[in-house]
């Protein structure tokens, strides 16, 4: 009975919800198409479920370690304070209230705006270290197509043949080198796919 | 599956450390202390290396034994064989002797008594036994088979036809052999029990007349004694001591015997083949180390073994092997306790095991050239090491140097770069020319596809990024919107990350003049799952979807749904970060026609915005964004000289 509990009862209903799901895709304008649907808003709700007891698990967490004077404990205090000042703000005024809008505008964008600059200081640093690290072709080309791609995406005057070149470098080997990784991409998703749908893998039980 | 004793997280078998807290789980196997293969606890012997997973354990010490006096488990004890009389004279001796227990007394008493007693019955029993039994007794069907039991033996001659036909004289002669033996063995009774351990045949018949052995055992003996006992045929020269030694008294076969147990010198001629082989051939590695914990057997300890002749085959090969065993310490009578004077209750401690293959480990390792050749090296390396560390402390100490003057050198000519370009207007009122926009991009394509709009389409905008990305994000997406909120569209924005909805929220703020242009969907969490759902949980089909995100698979997910549900009915565009270009290549094929237009960047942005003839926040910074680009070309391009011409280094040199 505990075998079928733990078991067969979650395969029976993933497979199941899988058979409706893809039904749904084929046969969109039979009652599949409703329960994909249905089956979609409940996958919603419950990822939406999972932010709550991400923040649960958040605050367990952090307020035991900062409770306790363990190691770090200032960090842990810091963190339950900025999620309680960016928690607060939304229930009462919503997700779209003064507040809200000025915490993005003052503080989470221009904090994510540097770290996107200093990623371009680091990538800098790193290309121009290229040769001592690593003296092959293989540098040496990578920085051919990195200078004529940098220059060509500026219309910079005078060298305006350059974004020729860097349309051909991106639409004939980049374009290749993607189109292979999303054939590969899309063929591991219908493998996976296949496999749970055959109960080969389940991904949802521990038996 | 191991469940973690901090947390209670669920972790994979096999499993060392917990995936959530990365506490050490608790193992749920023997580990292998060779390769480290987590094994079944019921393991004896390692899956993956075949190492041994349990030590051969000792018996517990008893008596203050050591380990060394204790037999291994698993290794049979001692096969030498008690001196009976001795041990049974130094048993009742000690059970004589003051402080013995009553108790016992008295009951080493009642059964020597009680072993008389079953001595005299079973001797009863067996001349009731050769009394012939009543015919009236015997069942019918064994009546008429003939005379049975003692009956037959005391008179062979009135035995069953097909009994007499199959032995004849000969089964006569030799009961009467037989009977001769027994009797000469009647007196000494012990003789019997120490023939029966060296293996003598006529050990095995019981203590009575020849006439109670039954005729199966008659059968046997005359099969297996064969010529030695029949008469009419000559012996060879090899069977003529034994029949010789047939002949001897009691004394003397007492006396083999004990020879036999406890070492004398054997004659050449009746040890057996391989034994002769031992004796005549000296040991070649007689010489060679062994660690073996038997000693080496030496030449008199050879030519000690039992008369093979004496013995059958299939006690020959249950006789002990090792010299060792004949020299094994006997056990001490117990000096104290309930069991003071006895002997043999506790098997002799084994002195060890004979294990062979140790005698060959103990052969010198020959190296060979391969191996030679590393030590030789190993050896140049070491003799040489003084001087190499101090070359590579200082080669890295350089190194080190000359990091901090890198990053320093990158980092102030970023910096002064792009801060130059950008306060090179306010200190000389000049804006510099470095970028011509236009020309090279899908803007035009995008901009002829929102200027076809009507205020009665509704467009489904999707944002899908956040702060980190909405410096340069914010300015390719202005124009665009800029443009669809002046067609008069409908706009509805949705977002599958948290943060979208309020990126979008500030955004629209700057660019339309009120909220009610645009109305604000919200965030759906759930990824794929969520685009599906807003896709198909829109009112009315959307004239346009406009995606404006920085990460490929945000773009994946709203193409792909969008086409598995509406196909070519609804146009799908896109604007994104320059970073998104090559993702978007693909999906833009005019074969694909999954997406219709795509702008990336502040170049096409700049495009776009000379499209509609104004000069935003992508024109404006498309100098600093030029200058910047022609900085990191020079700094790689100077790194490579500087890092290729001098010195050597990296791991492709």
């Amino acid at each position: 009975m505990r075998r079928i509990v733990r078991k067969w009862i979650p395969i029976f209903i993933a497979v199941t919800a899988c058979l409706l799901t893809l039904g749904g895709y084929m046969f969109p304008q039979t009652q599949l198409g409703e329960y994909r649907d249905q089956l979609i808003e409940w996958a919603v709700i419950i990822g939406a479920f999972a932010f709550v007891l991400g923040l649960f698990n958040i605050v367990m967490v952090h307020g035991k370690r900062a409770s306790s004077l363990g190691k770090g404990w200032v960090y842990s205090l810091v963190l339950l304070v900025s999620a309680l000042a960016s928690w607060v703000p939304p229930l009462i005024e919503g997700p779209s209230g003064k507040m809200t809008d000025k915490m993005f505008e003052y503080v989470m964008a221009p904090l994510g705006a540097s770290l996107a600059a200093l990623l371009v200081f680091t990538l800098t640093l790193a290309a121009f270290r290229l040769l001592r690290t690593r003296r092959s072709p293989w540098s040496l080309l990578f920085i051919v197509v990195v200078t004529l791609t940098l220059l060509g995406s500026t219309p910079i005057a005078g060298i305006e043949w350059l974004s020729d070149i860097r349309s051909w470098l991106i639409g004939v080997p980049g374009m290749a080198g993607i189109r292979g990784l999303l054939l590969g991409v899309a063929l591991g998703t219908v493998i996976t796919g296949l496999r749970v749908l055959l109960v080969h893998d389940r991904p949802y039980s521990e038996y | 599956m191991i469940y973690c004793p901090n947390c209670g997280t669920a972790n994979r078998k096999g499993s060392r450390f917990c995936s959530e807290c990365g506490k050490s789980l608790p193992s749920t196997g023997t580990r292998c202390p060779m390769c480290g293969t987590i094994n079944p606890v019921s393991n004896v012997y390692c899956e993956a290396c075949t190492a041994r997973l349990s030590p051969m354990t000792s018996a517990p010490e008893e008596n203050g034994k050591g380990d060394e006096d204790q037999p291994l488990r698993g290794t049979p004890s001692s096969t030498v064989p008690l001196d009976e009389a001795e041990a049974e004279q130094t048993a009742r001796a000690s059970a004589e002797g003051p402080g013995s227990e009553d108790w016992l007394e008295a009951l080493r008493e009642s059964a020597d008594e009680a072993g008389e007693r079953e001595e005299d019955e079973d001797d009863g029993q067996i001349e009731e036994s050769a009394q012939p039994p009543n015919q009236a007794d015997l069942p019918d069907w064994l009546r008429d088979m003939g005379p049975v039991g003692g009956e037959r033996h005391r008179s062979s001659g009135r035995g069953a036809f097909w009994l007499s036909e199959d032995s004849g004289e000969e089964t006569a002669s030799e009961e009467g052999q037989a009977e001769n033996e027994v009797g000469e063995r009647e007196d000494s009774p012990d003789e019997g029990r120490r023939r029966v351990a060296s293996g003598d045949e006529g050990a095995l018949r019981p203590d009575g007349e020849a006439a109670d052995v039954p005729d199966w055992v008659a059968d046997l003996r005359e099969r297996t004694d064969g010529a030695s006992t029949r008469p009419g045929r000559e012996p060879s020269a090899e069977e003529e001591p034994l029949k010789e030694e047939a002949e001897v008294g009691h004394s003397q076969a007492e006396q083999a015997q004990d020879e036999e147990i406890f070492g004398e010198r054997p004659k050449l001629e009746e040890s057996p083949r391989w034994l002769s082989e031992l004796m005549e051939e000296p040991p070649a590695d007689r010489d060679a180390p062994s660690i073996s914990t038997e000693a080496p057997p030496a030449d008199n300890e050879l030519k000690e073994s039992p008369r093979s002749a004496d013995m059958p085959d299939w006690m020959q090969q249950l006789r002990p092997r090792g010299e060792a065993r004949r020299d094994a310490p006997r056990d001490a009578p117990e000096t104290e306790g309930l069991l003071r004077g006895l002997q043999g209750l506790i098997p002799p401690a084994s002195p060890g095991i004979e294990s062979p293959s140790l005698d060959r480990a103990s052969s010198p390792v020959v190296p060979s050239e391969v191996i030679r050749a590393r030590a030789e090296l190993l050896q140049s390396l070491l003799g040489h090491s003084a001087s190499s560390p101090r070359l590579a402390v200082g080669k890295e100490r350089s190194g080190s140097a000359a990091r901090p003057v890198e990053q320093w050198l990158v980092a102030i000519v970023l910096l002064v770069t792009v801060l130059g370009m950008l306060l090179f207007p306010l200190l000389t009122g000049e804006t510099p020319q470095l970028t011509q926009p236009g020309g090279g991009s899908e803007a035009p394509q995008l901009y002829e596809i929102v200027n076809a709009l009507d205020s009665g389409d509704e467009v489904l905008v999707a944002f899908d990024y956040g702060p980190p990305e909405a410096d340069e994000l914010n300015g390719v997406a202005q124009p665009v919107l800029e443009h669809l909120v002046d067609s008069g569209a409908g706009i509805s924005i949705v977002s599958t990350r948290p943060d979208g909805p309020p990126m979008a929220a500030a955004l629209m703020g700057e660019i339309a003049d009120s909220s009610d242009r645009y109305r604000l969907l919200g965030y759906r969490p759930g990824a794929g799952t969520a685009v599906s759902q807003l896709l198909a949980a829109a009112d009315e089909r959307p004239t346009l979807l406009l995606i404006v995100t920085t990460r490929p698979g945000a773009l994946q997910r709203w193409v792909e749904q969008a086409s598995a549900l509406y196909g070519d009915q609804l146009p799908v565009i896109a604007v994104g970060s320059a970073l998104l270009q090559p993702i978007t290549s693909p999906y833009l094929d005019a074969n694909a026609g999954q997406l219709r237009a795509a702008v990336h960047g502040f170049r096409e942005a700049a495009s776009y915005e000379a499209l509609r003839g104004a000069v935003g926040e992508a024109t404006q910074r498309l100098d600093a964004l030029a200058a910047g680009h022609i900085a990191i070309v020079a700094l790689m391009i100077a790194g490579a000289v500087v890092h290729g011409l001098g010195g050597a280094g990296g791991r492709g040199s």
